[in-house]
């Protein structure tokens, strides 16, 4: 249904309705322009703490200030810090699933939810009469415990044009564990299962800058060392990706400019093309496997995408007036060097015992013609 | 001696001793690519040590051992087995013993490593020489040859 407003004619006799309309107008527009516009999550906020109890065992849990959105473009803020309850948690839950041989729970996923809690009237319906029926809705913040797996559950997204609905969508905002020997949380985290507390997000198809960049980052503020990517149309446009230095500058670590020049401080890996080369020389001893060249990984080698070439070349060692003659020189499947010889004294016609030797090699790597 | 260059050495983590060496320009090979420890094969890294005059080795595992870039000469190259690792320093420990021999004691109490190794397998042992000085002798069943080396002295591969 389209939204409806209402208007105002001199004379006329207004209702409780058409004020109240005037409300519901605003609200429901909010939460359109909210759900259609961002994904629900965390805006700030909202963090689950642990502070150790006093007296031990166990830790008191507390939800932080901060503002959610819901996926019905509710709004959720939490003007002050909410303890979490376990005695809420095992009244809710009273049979927990722990871990293996121990009482202590497995996480349990904490949300938080709208709840439309009416205020006692404070003005009477006429000038004499008594308070009968609420005058406000407090929008306030309920916490919920749910199941393991509770976390990753999609919640059912109301029609385009609905409202922010009545406060039953959750949003995530940590997980707890419960000690069921002595029924007091143990600990808390963002992150657990695969599933981390959503951040709240933007939907959009276009991102369009205001004075000529645009910059994204993951973290609120430009602190030393916080990642982002930056397109800028100054001289003649460049997309940079880097890490703040601190001072609103970003340090490059990619930078594309308005010519198609990449350039990259560090180095660029990639797979190895059809008809490239990689190669590695050395000198090696005896037993030991050699390197591959940067950037081929033995995967690559075991699976048949690139093909291995190794020369090899006996080392001859410095053993002054005596003659070293080498006996074996070469690799194995697996690339291992096989390398040995005897050294041999001339003037007296002695033969040292055979002894491990080095050879100088040469690795090619290539990419058979149809590979990648 | 010839002119210092940078290589990597592998090298007995418990006693220092130099068991191979690589150079390989700029490159630091690690001591997985060394041993060829595939995290896709069954068979854990090792550094097979040969034991000269016979057909044998002696497979040392990639737990034993380390691989550091470092300055050194290129008689380490040619003859890794007669050097050790002291406070990042490459230094001559003397001609390393193949085949036969016996081991001299050493200074009771310095580490020890012996790497036995029988038909199906290698049997790594840390310690420290016992009060005479002399290796552990508790030889695993079926081991044919042993890889010794203890602080002080220079490296053994003999048969067991």
């Amino acid at each position: 249904m389209s939204p409806i407003r209402p208007v105002f004619n001199d004379g006329a006799i207004l209702g409780a309705a058409d004020l109240t309309a005037l409300g519901v107008l605003d609200r429901d527009r909010d939460a359109r322009a909210t759900r259609h516009l961002h994904t629900p999550g965390v805006a700030s906020g909202l963090e689950l703490t642990k502070r150790d109890r006093v007296p031990p065992p166990g830790v008191d849990v507390t939800v932080q200030p901060g503002f959610a959105i819901d996926g019905t473009g509710r709004e959720l803020v939490l003007r002050t810090a909410l303890p979490v309850s376990d005695d809420q948690f095992t009244g809710d839950i009273p049979n927990p699933v722990t871990q293996e041989a121990s009482t202590v729970t497995v996480w349990y996923p904490v949300f938080i939810h709208g709840l439309d809690a009416p205020v006692e009237a404070t003005n009477g319906v006429m000038g004499c009469q008594t308070a009968t029926r609420p005058t406000r809705i407090d929008e306030d913040v309920e916490i919920e415990f749910g199941r393991p797996g509770d976390a990753s559950i999609e919640q059912t997204v109301p029609p385009p044009d609905a409202g922010p609905g009545e406060g039953s969508w959750r949003v995530l905002v940590g997980f707890v564990q419960l000690d069921t020997a002595n029924g007091h949380f143990v600990d808390v985290t963002s992150t657990a299962d695969g599933v981390t507390v959503p951040t709240a997000g933007v939907r959009a198809g276009l991102v369009a800058g205001q004075a000529g960049r645009v910059e994204i980052r993951p973290k609120p503020d430009a602190t030393v060392g916080v990642p982002a990517v930056v397109v800028d149309a100054d001289k003649g446009g460049s997309l940079t990706f880097g890490l703040h230095s601190g001072t609103g500058t970003l340090s490059p670590l990619m930078t594309v400019d308005s010519s198609g020049n990449l350039t990259v401080p560090g180095a660029v890996k990639s797979v190895q093309q059809a008809g490239t080369v990689r190669v590695i020389s050395g000198t090696a001893f005896d037993g030991t496997v050699l390197p591959l060249p940067e950037g081929v990984e033995q995967t690559a080698v075991d699976s048949g995408a690139v093909q291995v070439s190794v020369f090899v070349t006996p080392r001859l060692p410095d053993v002054g007036t005596k003659r070293f003659i080498p006996a074996e020189c070469r690799v194995d499947s697996d690339r291992r060097v096989h390398c040995w010889g005897t050294v041999v004294d001339f003037s007296a016609l002695t033969q040292r015992p055979d002894v491990p030797a080095s050879c100088d090699f040469l690795v090619l790597v290539s990419v058979p013609e149809g590979g990648s | 001696m010839a002119s210092a260059l940078y290589a990597s050495v592998i090298s007995l983590k418990h006693t220092g001793h130099v068991l191979s060496a690589v150079a390989v320009g700029e490159a630091e090979p690690t001591i997985e690519q060394l041993t060829g420890k595939n995290d896709t094969a069954d068979e854990p890294g090792h550094l097979r040590v040969r034991v000269p005059g016979t057909a044998n080795f002696v497979n040392v595992p990639i737990d034993e051992l380390e691989a550091r870039r470092l300055a050194m000469s290129s008689d380490v190259l040619d003859r890794p087995q007669e050097f050790a690792v002291v406070d990042d320093n490459v230094q001559d420990v003397g001609d390393a013993t193949y085949g036969t021999g016996s081991i001299p004691p050493g200074t009771a109490g310095k580490k020890v490593v012996v790497v036995w190794q029988t038909p199906d397998e290698s049997v790594p042992v840390d310690t420290v020489l016992d009060g005479s000085g002399n290796p552990p002798s508790n030889k695993p069943a079926g081991a044919t040859h042993k890889l010794v080396a203890y602080e002080g002295g220079s490296l053994y591969v003999l048969g067991a």
